[in-house]
C-alpha cells in the first residue's frame, strides 16, 4: 500500500513505433479533414452571413433610392410654388432692410422748432444722406440778432442726442450775424443729453 | 537524382519541411495560412462591401432628409403665403412693385405734395421698363429708381409734404431734403430720393 503512494515522475511507453515519420502531406490532410474543416466552415459562415445581409442593404438602399426619387419628383412639381415663395420672402426681407435704413428727417425738423430761438431767422436747412447708415449730414444756414441767441442755439443742438458733431463752420457779421452750422444726424428720437 | 530545376527546392523548402518543429506545428501554420487567406480572398471584401453599402444607405438617409425637410418647408411656406391676406400682398406689392412703375411713382410724389402750392422740376433718373412679366418665377433683385422735385409752400405745408412722401403707399427713400427761403418769403423744398423696385 506503501509503494504505490510514490508519485511517478515520468511517463516512458515503450510500444511507441519509431519508424519513419508522418510525411508533410498526410499531416496536411489530417488537418484538413480535422481542424481545416472547421476552419472552412466558419469562413463560410462569416461568407453566407455577409453575403444574406448585403442583400438586405441592397433592399434597403433600393427602398431609399426610391423614396429620394419620389420627394425629389414631388420638390420638383412644386418648383414654381417654391419660386413664388422665395421671391415674397426676398420682397418682405428687403422691405425690412430698407426700412430699417430708413432717414428720418421729420424728427431732427421738429427738434430745431423747439430750439431755435424765435428772433433768429433760418433761410436754408439742408439734410443729407451722403453718410453711412444711420448718420446723415445737415446744414442750417441763418441769421442771428445776437451772438448771445446764436451761442445758445448751438449748445441746444449740441445737448441734443439727435444731433452730433456739431460746429459752426461760417460766421459773418453784418446787420445781423449770419451763421452756417453743420452736424450730422444720429438717428436717434430727439431729446436733450 | 534531383532535376537542377529543383534544386532551389532540396536547398530552401526542404530543411524547412524536415525540421521538426515545423512539422509538429504543421496544424497550426495551415490553420494560420488558411485563416489569412481566407481573409484576404474571402472575408475583406465582403466587408468591405458591406461598409461601403452602409456609407451608402447613410448618405442616402441624409439626401432623404433633407428632401423631406425641404417639401415640408415648401408645403408650409406655400400654406403660409396662400393664408396671407390678399389687403396685405397688395399693400406689400405696392410698396415694392416687380416693374419700374414710373406712373406709380409720380402719382405717389403728387399725392404727396397736394397740399402744398405747388410742384416743380420732377425728375426721374433714366430707367429702363421691364415688361410686366405674368409668371413671376424669376430671381430678383433689388433696383432704384432715383428722383428730385421742388415745392412751394408754407413751412406746415411743407413738413407734411416731407411726411407724406415717407408715408407713401410706395416705398420712398429720402436722401436729401433742402428747405429755403426764397426771395418772396415762401419758402422752396426740394427733395431727392429713391423708389425701389424689383427686377426679375
Amino acid at each position: 500500500m506503501a509503494a504505490s503512494k510514490i508519485p511517478t515522475l515520468f511517463n516512458v511507453n515503450l510500444l511507441i513505433h519509431r519508424g519513419e515519420e508522418e510525411k508533410l502531406y498526410a499531416k496536411l490532410i489530417k488537418w484538413a479533414l480535422s481542424s481545416g474543416r472547421f476552419i472552412v466552415i466558419f469562413v463560410e459562415i462569416i461568407t453566407i452571413s455577409a453575403f444574406v445581409y448585403r442583400y438586405k442593404l441592397d433592399g434597403d438602399l433600393a427602398d431609399l433610392q426610391d423614396q429620394i426619387k419620389t420627394q425629389a419628383a414631388y420638390i420638383t412639381n412644386l418648383k414654381s410654388d417654391e419660386q413664388l415663395i422665395r421671391n415674397a420672402q426676398f420682397q418682405i426681407s428687403s422691405l425690412s432692410k430698407l426700412k430699417s435704413e430708413k432717414a428720418d428727417f421729420i424728427s431732427p425738423l421738429e427738434s430745431f422748432n423747439t430750439i431755435i430761438p424765435k428772433s433768429m431767422r433760418i433761410t436754408n436747412i439742408t439734410f443729407d444722406r451722403n453718410l453711412a447708415y444711420p448718420k446723415s449730414s445737415f446744414s442750417i444756414t441763418g441769421q442771428s440778432p445776437s451772438n448771445l441767441e446764436l451761442s445758445v442755439f448751438i449748445k441746444s443742438l449740441q445737448q441734443n442726442h439727435s444731433f452730433s458733431d456739431v460746429n459752426l463752420t461760417n460766421i459773418s457779421f453784418e446787420t445781423q450775424t449770419n451763421f452756417t452750422i453743420t452736424g450730422n444726424l444720429t438717428g436717434a428720437k430727439s431729446g436733450i443729453n | 537524382m534531383a532535376d537542377s530545376r529543383y534544386s532551389r527546392y532540396y536547398v530552401y523548402i526542404k530543411p524547412v519541411i524536415t525540421n521538426k518543429y515545423v512539422r509538429s506545428f504543421a496544424p497550426y501554420i495551415f490553420s494560420l495560412l488558411a485563416l489569412i487567406i481566407f481573409t484576404i480572398f474571402a472575408i475583406r471584401p465582403t466587408v468591405l462591401t458591406i461598409i461601403e453599402l452602409q456609407k451608402s444607405i447613410q448618405d442616402n438617409q441624409k439626401v432623404l432628409a433633407v428632401l423631406q425637410k425641404k417639401s415640408e418647408d415648401l408645403t408650409n411656406g406655400k400654406r403660409n403665403l396662400d393664408n396671407l391676406d390678399q389687403e396685405i400682398k397688395n399693400k406689400i406689392n405696392a410698396k415694392l412693385p416687380t416693374n419700374p412703375a414710373v406712373t406709380n411713382l409720380i402719382n405717389n410724389l403728387q399725392t404727396s405734395a397736394t397740399n402744398s402750392a405747388s410742384v416743380s422740376a420732377l425728375q426721374i433718373q433714366p430707367v429702363t421698363i421691364y415688361k410686366n412679366t405674368s409668371d413671376p418665377t424669376g430671381k430678383l433683385t433689388l433696383e432704384e429708381l432715383v428722383f428730385s422735385f421742388n415745392t412751394q409752400g408754407a413751412y406746415s405745408q411743407l413738413t407734411t409734404v416731407i411726411d407724406n412722401v415717407t408715408k407713401a403707399s410706395r416705398y420712398l427713400n429720402l436722401t436729401s431734403v433742402v428747405l429755403s427761403r426764397s426771395g418772396e418769403g415762401g419758402i422752396t423744398l426740394s427733395i431727392s430720393g429713391k423708389g425701389y423696385y424689383l427686377k426679375e
